[in-house]
């Protein structure tokens, strides 16, 4: 047996000469990788770490010899989801003739179906003496109709019989290889070694900002810091690489027609037989039955969970924060670019945090927030803080969750989780915090006559803690309506008619105001 | 396992153990024309050695997704009986369905001792399962489980390994002579992909085209002289994705061969398209052509956000011969690239274009700008009174046959007036300019609308849209209110 599998893999390697020169470039000798969150996910959503939806650009630099006259250039270990399309060669002398990726994979069923009409072996075993058979066959049917076979003068099918049987070939038919394959086509003029870049898109990859804001014990500031957080599911680390992250929202093309392949199901070989209810064999009649062939092999299992996202409260407090090194941030057109410090390795199946933002003492202040149509009131607790250096930020915050912790009793305890969306300088950031047990809203209306015109509203607001709080009331109106008056004096906001107060400690605040209804009777 | 071994190389000795050369193919020479909806026409000149007489020519190495009903065989000096299509596939199912009423060969093996026994059988249907007539004795095939062998004499005549195209010419003489099928699969299509590197400081950029081509069938066409077309025929896949809001498609010729009103894009040179392959071939390439970016916004209905939008960056540059990258594009993506502070080339977004012809402006949008965004807010809803009138009912009465009066009646024409802000901000340390756009304005019943103020005055793009160019400065914001009359 041995002998036999030291003879195959002989063969396997000799490759026969081609009319133009290969030249196969092994891996990159410097690599760097700039990742793209999914601009389809929302920021409330986590990072899917076993099928992260963003992307990266993997930019490589090869060094390779290229003959004089024609040669194809192979590069090996490139992202295992390269978008083939989006790559780009430069540093080529004469330029780039034609890029391939060929996508003809070594699998059971290329290599049968290649074997059409050939000799090949097959192997049997005798299941009470263990002995085996090798036979000379000639293969009948495509992997489409498999497998019918021809033995001398005699016809039959593989494994139908209920013994062990398998197919062995006599060699690796040409242009089939293990993983999808980009190359070029170059015709120099003279051989040299040259540097080339490499650069593609490749999915597989996200990103996003978590803030960890710890509250000060004055209840009007905190210490927020933020990590980059990224994720890889390529088969391929990036050992070592320039690693930077882009901020914004991107526009990305569906591609309907160039996706993806699914090179599992195309690879997978069905063996057929004839009809035998009781047994489970593939027949043809039960696959039309399902409505077509087997699924493809399940997806690889998800990876195991990695480090939790959410940095504990210890670590806050131990101050190990102010000594990460931070990402460099700089601008990219409209976008945000954060470069790591230093160079990184973006590991296969991993998940990494850098350090993107240090901003002790924000001013960053507790807002009590209902919204109000007619009777309904929706109340939130909002972390509200100006984007500026005055407040102790001043700088795009990108898009990503965030983590809330106060202070209590020396611990830092998780007091509420949050997100935001990409926020630019000098804009109001809000963290919304959810549903506030402490602080509650009520509105109450109340009409005259039934068919009256004006309704009056009562909105009352309770506070149970023993300290004053802000409180802000969006009562938003129908096209149709207008504030006719009120008790206090309103703005706008959004569209909204707002009340801004504050509700005194342990105690109540109240507001009536009425609406009239313009329309025609 | 290594009396295997031993057992391998003493059973077969006269097997050659080699690598597998590729088989030749049966194709001729080939021209292969590709349209975008995955649709290629296929021309392939054969040889073809034919006797005086009724002949059956089998063409192998056609694409495994021909369209038979398009195949059309012209040869000189014959003409076509018949064509067929067989696509009956040969497999162990269908062979035992053609084995009924025949008889075949068992070959069971003791799993105790590993000795085999042959009998005859004759199958008699295959309805669930395989039943057999063995001598008196009627039984179901490997009812008990044990291992049994089916050998089969022949194989039917009808089942092929792949689906065959089989013509049957009647020929006026014999001898070999040229033949041209042609035919049209699906499983090739193409489109373009645009590389656009961009300088803002200079503001110009650099465009590579690059035709992608793929190829899902499992058969190559080696050395084809192939033919790209920038149409869907049958289809009305026209748009005008990126093409500019507010401008006209191109009106320039480009310099290229044209085939019905489609494009065509030569290769330039013969290629092999290999089974499963993507290929991609360069057809343009362009430096330093004047690109401009662009902020837009749109508000589609009169709506309040709570929270600011990002306005889109909008990359703008033109297909014109003077100034443009001086063609006509085909359908793809445009994938946009800019140099980070090391000069790195990095990606900001990618946008998809259709057919353009040359002389178009094109406008893409590649994402949303972090730094530049827009609020809208209803300020106010009221109803006013225009001081117009209008006559809103007429009657002619007439009291017992008396002459008639006439009596009209007028009302004060209303209006309900949306006073729309628009707070645009711009946290960049120079100043920008957002092209917004109000639509929405002539939807349903809501036309006659008519804009009674504006804070910047705007231009009125169509009846449903309204373009303000809003000029925000630097680390600044500035706030456009408008002032929409509707009727109702």
């Amino acid at each position: 047996m041995r002998a036999a599998l030291l003879l195959l893999l002989v063969l396997a390697g000799a490759v026969p000469a081609r009319a133009q020169t290969v030249v196969t470039s092994a891996g990159p000798d410097k690599v760097s990788v700039t990742l793209y969150r999914d601009p389809n996910r929302d920021t409330q959503s986590a990072i899917n770490r076993s099928y992260p939806q963003g992307f990266a650009l993997i930019t490589e630099t090869r060094t390779v010899t290229i003959p004089a006259g024609p040669a194809v250039i192979r590069f090996e270990g490139v992202a295992g989801n390269i978008l083939p399309e989006s790559a780009l060669v430069s540093g080529l002398p004469d330029g780039v003739e034609e890029k391939n990726l060929d996508a003809n994979l070594l699998s059971p069923r290329s290599l049968f179906d290649r074997a059409l009409g050939r000799r090949v072996l097959v192997r049997r075993t005798n299941p009470a003496t263990g002995k085996g058979q090798l036979l000379q066959a000639t293969l009948r049917s495509s992997a489409d109709g498999a497998a019918v076979l021809q033995f001398g003068g005699a016809y039959g099918d593989l494994r139908c019989s209920g013994l062990p049987e398998a197919i062995v070939y006599d060699g690796v038919p040409e242009g089939l290889s293990a993983k999808p394959t980009l190359s070029v086509k170059t015709t120099a003029k003279a051989e040299r070694q040259v540097t080339l870049t490499l650069s593609y898109l490749s999915g597989g990859f996200d990103w996003q900002a978590d803030y960890v804001i710890a509250m000060r014990k004055d209840g009007q500031s905190a210490d927020l810091f933020a990590w980059i957080t990224l994720a890889s599911t390529d088969i391929t680390s990036f050992v070592n690489a320039d690693t930077q992250v882009v901020a914004g929202r991107i526009n990305r093309v569906a591609n309907s027609n160039y996706g993806p392949r699914n090179f599992a199901s195309a690879s997978y070989l069905p063996l057929q037989c004839w009809p035998l209810p009781e047994y489970d064999l593939y027949t043809r009649e039960r696959f039309a039955a399902r409505g077509g062939p087997p699924p493809p092999p399940p997806p690889p299992a998800p990876v195991a969970p990695a480090m939790d996202i959410i940095v504990t409260g210890n670590r806050v407090a131990a101050g190990m924060m102010a000594e990460a090194k931070m990402a460099i941030a700089e601008e990219l057109g409209d976008l945000k670019l954060y470069r790591f410090p230093t160079r990184v390795t973006v590991a296969s199946q991993s998940q990494k945090q850098v350090g993107l933002m240090n901003k002790p003492g924000v001013k960053l202040a507790p807002v009590y927030v209902s919204d109000i149509v007619r009777e309904n009131t929706q109340t939130a607790l909002l972390l509200r803080g100006k984007n500026n250096a005055a407040n102790g930020l001043g700088a795009a915050m990108p898009a990503g969750k965030a983590a809330v912790f106060s202070d209590v009793g020396g611990q830092m305890l998780l007091v509420g989780e949050s997100a935001i969306d990409d926020k630019a300088v000098d804009e109001v950031v809000e963290f919304r915090m959810g549903r506030p047990q402490s602080v509650s809203a009520q509105v109450v209306g109340t009409r005259r006559r039934p068919d009256d015109r004006t309704t009056a509203y009562a909105l009352t607001v309770t506070n149970d803690q023993p300290w004053p709080v802000t409180y802000e009331a969006k009562i938003h109106l129908y096209d149709y309506e207008k504030m006719a008056r009120s008790s206090s004096r309103l703005g706008r906001k959004d569209g909204a008619s707002l009340w801004t107060t504050v509700v005194p400690a342990n105690g109540i605040a109240t507001l009536s105001y009425a609406v009239r209804d313009d329309r025609k009777r | 396992m290594r009396g295997l071994a031993v057992s391998v190389l003493l059973l077969v000795p006269g097997v050659a153990l080699a690598q597998t050369a590729p088989q030749p193919s049966a194709q001729g020479d080939v021209s292969v024309t590709i349209y975008n909806n995955d649709l290629a026409l296929i021309q392939d000149t054969r040889r073809l050695a034919l006797a005086n007489g009724v002949n059956r020519q089998e063409f192998p190495d056609v694409s495994d997704r021909i369209r038979p009903e398009t195949v059309r065989l012209s040869v000189d000096g014959a003409s076509i009986v018949e064509q067929n299509f067989d696509y009956d596939l040969l497999s162990p199912s269908a062979l035992i369905q053609k084995a009924v009423g025949q008889t075949i060969t068992l070959v069971r093996t003791n799993p105790a001792t590993g000795a085999e026994t042959r009998e005859r059988a004759k199958v008699l249907a295959t309805n669930g399962g395989v039943v057999l007539q063995i001598g008196n004795n009627i039984e179901v095939l490997r009812d008990d489980g044990l291992p049994v062998r089916v050998v089969y004499d022949s194989l039917p005549p009808n089942l092929r390994a792949r689906p065959t195209l089989s013509i049957s010419l009647d020929a006026s003489g014999g001898g070999t002579r040229p033949a041209t099928l042609s035919y049209l699969t699906t499983g090739l299509g193409w489109n373009a992909d645009y590389v656009a590197l961009f300088d803002e400081a200079k503001s110009t950029i650099d465009v590579q085209g690059w035709v992608t081509l793929r190829n899902d069938n499992n058969v190559a066409f080696t050395n084809a002289d192939t033919m790209l077309v920038a149409g869907a025929p049958g289809q009305g896949r026209g748009g005008n994705a990126g093409m500019a809001p507010g401008t006209l498609p191109g009106t320039e010729n480009a310099r290229r061969a044209r085939l019905g009103d489609f494009y065509l894009y030569p290769v330039g040179h013969r290629i092999t398209i290999a089974p499963n392959q993507q290929k991609q071939v360069s057809f343009l390439s362009v430096g330093g052509v004047p690109a401009r970016k662009l902020y837009q916004y749109r508000n589609d209905w009169y709506g309040s956000s709570s929270d600011p939008v990002s306005a889109a960056t909008v990359l703008s540059f033109s297909s014109s011969k003077d100034g443009g990258l001086g063609d006509a594009l085909p359908a793809g993506t445009v994938r946009v690239y800019i140099r980070d502070a090391k000069g790195q080339p990095q990606f900001i977004g990618e946008n998809r274009i259709d057919h353009t012809p040359m002389g178009s402006t094109l406008a893409i949008r590649t994402g949303e700008a972090f730094d530049v965004k827009v609020k809208p807010a209803v300020e106010k809803r009221e109803k006013i009174n225009s001081g117009e009138w209008e006559r809103t009912e007429k009657f002619r009465i007439s009291i017992d046959g008396g002459k008639p009066t006439t009596v009209e009646r007028e009302d004060e024409v209303t209006y309900w007036r949306t006073t729309m802000s628009y707070t645009v901000t711009n946290a960049r340390p120079e100043p920008v300019t957002v092209d917004l756009v109000q639509a929405g304005l002539d939807r349903s019943y809501w036309h006659a609308t008519r804009v009674s103020s504006e804070s910047i005055k705007g231009e009125q793009r169509s009846l449903d849209e309204r373009l303000w160019h809003v000029t925000v400065p630097a680390n600044g914001s500035t706030v456009l209110t408008v002032a929409f009359d509707t009727r109702y």
